[in-house]
């Protein structure tokens, strides 16, 4: 459901660098995206492609010696008023009361949010207290009652306990119930179900659907794993190398994607019934290059089916929008005509009993 | 694909691996953790024989203990001796001292999720593959390298890489290097332990071809391991799922995905987000965790998850049973249940 609100997240032309002895790394090299309230957007690309870089920019939280050198990332707050958040100084109060606030940020190992020697109970609380205006004993009573709210069993219990006495389930809901303890309006999750199982990552993604039709929230939804994108997002934007080199809606993207780098993710998945029509996998040659020495022209020609071995080698291409709404990177996007995914139909007795 | 029941090239039979099950003379104790616990299965030549299952359920466990890396707690692992003739009695691997496993232990290799950390790093391509050649004694000096170099162009890696050191490359080429490693001694037998897990896609896909690939070429057999059934769908020519410790699915793979018959492989095929965004679905989330394998429920060990359990499941344990030919199931309501495969999800073929 796209809210006709406009975006209350745009980043536009970020770049954020890593400066290292051995040469610069572009982990984020000139990338735009946005999002609407209540929207899910969804980042994909191969490991190394900046999808973390990304996320940590616009909360400015990247590491040393990691700088955003370059955009501008504007985040519309409650009152309307738009601020940049690319020139905000990084440590200082305004950008602190958005990350603690407004935009809040899960991560994959739970761990790396999550004090081992404080319990759950007292880890959301900080976060409640931060905020100022409750005193010790509501901030309690809200802690139990956001644990709930993430369907933790036995809440006052768990409260009490260690992240360490956790499953790893179990430790993603409280790290979820503690970004979600503030009300942002932005949800930031960065792979937050790939060290799971899928019957744990199918407990998850159910929470975090329930969650945002509750709260209305945006989700910014990094995932490698296209299932996840297909089941969880209504737009999608794909990286590589630290470019944006395609966006548009999930369905647009599935059923016809314009990058040939967006195609070839598509079609290495193993999906049900390939094996039966005695397909096989289509995989993409070699592998992301080394960050010191991105390829002239199209970064992706070396490992495209479609280089024309002149303009892909020789000439960045600009991102397009060619279509409403679809954005693409490729100098050949209009003449390929590259085929989805062509998944059969769902059945209609889908819905189980 | 086996459809003729040849002579399984292994078999294993009420294999059990229980930790921590020595008691100390000062210690009562604990109970043991029945990572596996009775396990019954026989795999053909040249097949790739899937298990799947969630982490903790004890895959590595039984990988581990088929490769004769760990020391199985009882039970027995049938292997066919290379070159045995038809008929012939197999040898029980569980039982055989180290020196008497020496001899198989270069037809059984392993490769692992995590090429990194089972890769050392102080050591170049050279040495890491070369190693296990040299002191199994298949060749040495000059004709090593030949070795070396003949078996990284069989995994897609260039020969002139075999100076560099592990880190100089990504993890599907680190991947690569672990499978050169195992295929140096010539195996017939290889246990895959979730290989592609940590990878990307894109790179998934090339590896899951390079096994095909070499499965082919060199009629090798696969114990593959993963917890992807995208993966196992297009790898595996027979399947066995697997909950604490136990096989409770077991059949071919056109059988289990068109119609599962366990409800626990139900509820994990209806887990796996479709990449489809036309099927979106609120799938029946299966809730709660894996049962501790220390203390495992009483009855059927899945049934405190189960959707369709009765008062039977809580008190006695189902044994697995052939339910159809070929088709084995750990289920007391096997027969009455009509469980959704993944065909029911895409059912109907492609649009044009
Ligand atoms: N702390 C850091 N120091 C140096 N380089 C980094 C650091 N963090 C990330 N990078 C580099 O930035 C690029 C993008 O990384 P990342 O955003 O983590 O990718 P993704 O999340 O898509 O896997 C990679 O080349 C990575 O090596
Ligand atoms: N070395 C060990 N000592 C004690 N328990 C172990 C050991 N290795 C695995 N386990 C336990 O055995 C069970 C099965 O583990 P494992 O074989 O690794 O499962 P999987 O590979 O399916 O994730 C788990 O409960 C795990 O905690
Ligand atoms: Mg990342
Ligand atoms: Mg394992």
């Amino acid at each position: 459901m796209i809210a006709d609100k406009g975006p209350i997240l745009e980043v536009e032309d970020l770049r954020t660098q890593f400066s290292l002895p051995q040469g610069t790394v572009r982990s984020v090299d000139g990338a735009s995206l946005s999002v609407a309230q209540g929207e899910t957007v969804g980042i994909v690309g191969e490991s190394g492609c900046g999808k973390s870089v990304l996320l940590r920019s616009i909360l400015r939280i990247v590491p040393r010696p990691g700088k955003v050198v370059d955009g501008a990332i504007r985040w519309r707050r409650k009152d309307d008023t738009v601020v940049d958040l690319a020139t905000l100084p990084g440590d200082g109060r305004e950008i602190r009361m958005i990350r603690g606030g407004e935009i809040a940020m899960i991560f994959q190992e739970p761990m790396s949010s999550l004090s081992p020697v404080h319990t759950i109970g007292d880890q959301i609380v900080e976060a409640i207290m931060l905020r100022g205006n409750t005193t010790p004993e509501q901030a309690w009573v809200r802690a139990v009652e956001t644990l709930a709210r993430v369907a933790m069993p036995r809440p006052e219990m768990i409260a009490r306990q260690y992240p360490h006495e956790l499953s790893g389930g179990m430790r993603q809901r409280a790290m979820i119930a503690m970004a979600l303890s503030c009300d942002p309006r932005l949800l930031m999750a960065d792979e937050p179900t790939t060290a799971l199982d899928v019957t744990t990552q199918a407990q998850i993604l159910a929470l975090m659907r329930r969650l945002q039709r509750e709260a209305g929230m945006a989700i910014l939804f990094v995932t490698h794993d296209l299932g996840v994108v297909a089941q969880m997002t209504e737009r999608v934007v794909v990286m590589y190398l630290g470019k944006v080199v395609e966006a548009g809606p999930v369905g647009d993207i599935f059923a016809a994607p314009l990058h040939p780098y967006t195609h070839a993710l598509l079609h290495s998945i193993p999906r049900f019934g390939l094996r039966q029509k005695g397909e096989r996998l289509a995989a993409i040659p070699g592998s992301i290059p080394d960050p010191y020495s991105v390829p002239r022209g199209c970064a992706f020609h070396a490992r495209c089916r479609f280089d024309d071995k002149r303009r892909c080698r020789s000439e960045v291409p600009a991102l397009r929008e060619i279509a409403p709404g679809r954005m693409v990177r490729c100098h050949r996007a209009e003449e390929l005509g590259l085929s989805g995914m062509s998944m059969p139909e769902p059945s209609p007795a889908l819905a189980h009993p | 694909m086996n459809t003729t029941p040849a002579e399984p090239i292994l078999r294993v039979e009420g294999l059990c691996k229980h930790y921590g099950a020595r008691r100390s003379m000062f210690q009562a104790a604990a109970a043991p953790i029945r990572a596996v616990d009775g396990v019954d299965f026989a795999i053909q030549p040249g097949e790739t024989f899937g298990l799947v299952g969630e982490s903790g359920c004890g895959k590595t466990t039984l990988g581990r203990c088929i490769a004769r890396a760990l020391d199985p707690t009882s039970g027995r692992i049938l292997y066919k001796r290379p070159g045995g003739a038809d008929g012939e009695e197999p040898v029980d691997l569980a039982t055989l001292s180290p020196s008497g496993m020496r001899p198989y232990r270069r037809d059984l290799q392993m490769i692992f999720q995590d090429p990194i950390t089972s890769l050392n790093p102080r050591m170049s391509l050279l040495d890491i593959i070369g190693e296990p050649i040299v002191i199994n004694g298949i060749a040495k000096g000059r004709a090593v390298r030949d070795m070396v170099a003949d078996l990284l162009e069989q995994v897609g890696l260039r020969a002139d890489h075999m100076t560099r050191y592990p880190h100089a490359f990504s993890g599907g080429q680190r991947q690569r290097i672990g499978i050169a490693r195992a295929l140096g001694l010539s195996p017939r037998f290889i246990v895959c332990d979730e290989p592609v897990s940590a990878l990307d896609v894109s790179v998934q896909a090339q590896i899951l071809n390079l096994l095909q690939d070499l499965q082919a070429s060199r009629q090798l057999t696969y114990l593959f391991i993963a917890h992807d059934l995208g993966v196992i769908e297009y790898i595996c020519d027979r399947v066995a799922v697997m909950y604490v410790g136990q096989v409770v699915e077991l059949a071919s793979n056109e059988a289990l995905f068109s119609r599962p018959l366990h409800p626990y492989t139900e509820a994990l095929m209806a887990a796996v987000p479709v990449p489809d965004p036309a099927a979106r679905r609120e799938a029946a989330v299966l809730e709660g965790e894996l049962a501790n394998a220390a203390n495992p429920p009483s009855g059927c060990t899945f049934h405190p998850r189960c959707r369709y359990r009765t008062e039977a499941c809580k008190t006695t344990r189902p044994a697995l049973r052939e339910v159809v030919p070929g088709h084995f199931v750990r289920c007391h309501r096997a027969e009455e249940l009509t469980l959704a495969g993944p065909s029911d999800y895409v059912a109907r073929e492609a649009r044009p």
